[in-house]
């Protein structure tokens, strides 16, 4: 599998998208510490939380636009009839692209975090204990690691309507869905909003649900929905006409 | 001889309808087959199915002896090279980047130098660091034959190989196929609309339309063969036929066609002998395209003989 993960890992050479996607995910970065330092209105918890509630909306949209981007190249370049030719079988060269899109994910969110925390630290160092910092580290990267989860959905998305245009708009969607369930109970039913809300009750338990009753049933319903997708990869993988 | 590769009424079938119906065929080492059939008669779908990713509604696919479908994502597969449809490859990378990344997918060992040398072999070496994006129709074909040979395969299928290449390039690939038969004792089914080229190149031709084997024949027999077109009222059955050593018989009425490597003498002979009464018999000379629209022309009701 590493190997297949590596020659995943090979397509993204020189591929514009994956500094297109690493420029996009550091708007919220920018905006917030530009306009707080334009206005000098200094509160680290503020600014932690503006910066990672920005973030947590757009990075979902971000992982759908470039999970579908990624499957998508290959019926872009033709080389989808090459790829299942291999002498794998196909849920695993499925599988190793999806490891590869979180593993360059990860990445990207992972410099975002660092560079957010770092400028949090240096701005804040004398009201921010090292602790603080790594307990919103800690915030950060469950909210990304749970969010990279849904891969498989997008990828889904992507193999069974083999149209960019789609998962893009999934993605995009993503955004106004989150915004408007995001306060309520039942946002537990669309997985952004429930790994958002699931995560940031680590820096604000006020902002996270009152019973461990949603959590575990939002939990259960994020697992439903990847296994489902993971399912219908597999199923999609055993056609013989993907090609 | 022995099979490399067997069909055995394999059958095809898709919302469109029916693509592929009970294709028997067998392939033997070491030999270049040409598939020829008009546009829509199934060439890409039959070599899809060799190629072991378009499972059969029903028949089997065995190469090497052993069921290519009971075996999914195993190391069968590596034994086959393939060209279908056009040459994709990844935009963003170069060339010597794309035959890396093909021989990591199959775990071959290799150097640079093993993909220089590909690279060299299919005149491409000089361009070997420029992205797939910025190359020519012809130079994606020619990484598409580089690519497909560069694990020395015991199979090749390639559909439309030389397209956008010039005769230059044409005769390139055709002698480096040949090239490749002869090292290797690699079998190649090769599927192209340039009759001139399969003629020069193949050993066996197999004709195919609505998605049918219609006829197979000896390539060497087309130029030995004659076609013979005669009126007659006289019953021509197949024991007669085989008489006359006929591949092939397509009867309308009185009108008879039918090819034989007899020669006119030959086949006056006979018919004095069996006393054939015939208005008229003509003879040509058989070329590869006389057969090809012979046997594909449309709106024809024709019964084919078919001896291999």
């Amino acid at each position: 599998m590493s190997m297949l993960v590596k020659n995943e890992c090979m397509k993204l050479k020189r591929q514009k998208m994956v500094y297109v996607i690493l420029v996009i995910s550091f708007i919220p970065y920018l905006i917030n510490t530009g306009g707080m330092l334009a206005t000098g209105a200094m509160d680290p918890g503020n600014y932690y939380f503006f910066v990672f509630n920005q973030y947590a909306i757009l990075f979902p949209a971000l992982v759908f636009i470039f999970s579908g981007f990624f499957f998508y190249t290959e019926f872009q370049n033709g080389t989808t009839l090459n790829w299942i030719s291999y002498p794998f079988h196909n849920f695993c060269l499925m599988f190793s692209k999806m490891a590869a899109t979180f593993l360059l994910l990860l990445a990207t969110s992972l410099i975002n975090h660092l560079v957010h925390l770092f400028t949090l630290w240096m701005l804040f160092r004398t009201e921010t204990g090292v602790m603080d910092v790594l307990s919103r580290f800690f915030t950060s990267i469950l909210f990304t690691v749970l969010t990279l989860l849904v891969i498989p959905i997008a990828a889904l998305l992507a193999f069974a309507t083999r149209n960019i245009l789609s998962v893009v708009v999934a993605g995009l969607g993503s955004i106004f869905i989150t915004t408007v369930l995001l306060g309520a109970d039942f946002s537990i039913l669309f997985p952004f909003s429930f790994i958002y809300r699931a995560t940031i009750q680590f820096y604000d338990a006020a902002m996270g649900y009152e019973s461990a009753k949603l959590v575990f049933w939002g939990g259960f319903l994020l697992f439903t929905y990847i296994s489902f997708s993971l399912i219908g990869l597999y199923k999609y993988s055993r056609k013989s006409r993907m090609s | 001889m022995s099979s490399l590769l067997t069909t055995e009424n394999v059958h095809v079938e898709m919302k469109k309808g029916q693509i592929l119906k009970d294709v028997n065929l067998s392939f033997e080492k070491g030999k270049i087959y040409g598939l020829l059939g008009p546009n829509g008669a199934g060439k890409t779908t039959l070599l899809k199915t060799l190629l072991g990713v378009f499972q059969p509604t029903s028949g089997t696919v065995h190469f090497q002896g052993e069921n290519l479908y009971n075996h999914p994502g195993n190391d069968l597969l590596k034994g086959i090279g393939s060209i279908i449809e056009f040459p994709g490859f990844y935009d963003n990378l170069t060339l010597s980047e794309n035959l890396v990344l093909h021989l990591r997918y199959l775990q071959q060992q290799f150097t640079a130098g093993r993909i220089d040398a590909l690279l060299q072999t299919v005149g491409l070496y000089n361009e070997k660091d420029k992205l797939f994006s910025d190359t020519s129709l012809g130079m994606k074909q020619r990484l598409g034959i580089a690519r497909s040979i560069s694990h020395q395969p015991m199979l090749l299928l390639l559909d439309e190989p030389t397209n956008g290449l010039d005769p230059h390039g044409i005769k390139e690939v055709r002698e480096m196929l040949i090239k490749e038969v002869i090292q290797n004792n690699t079998t190649i089914v090769i599927s192209s609309h340039l009759l001139n080229e399969i003629n020069l190149m193949a050993d066996e031709l197999i004709f195919i339309n609505h998605g049918e084997v219609i006829f197979e024949t000896i390539n060497m027999d087309v130029s030995d063969n004659f076609l013979y077109k005669l009126r007659t009222p006289f019953e021509m059955n197949r024991d007669f036929m085989s008489k006359l050593k006929a591949h092939m018989v397509l009867r309308e009425g009185d009108q008879v066609e039918f090819v034989s490597p007899l020669s006119l003498e030959e086949i006056e002979e006979i018919l004095i002998k069996e006393q054939v009464s015939i208005e008229r018999l003509d003879v040509f000379e058989l070329s590869l395209e006389d057969l090809y629209l012979k046997l594909l022309s449309e709106g024809e009701t024709n019964e084919y003989v078919s001896e291999k």
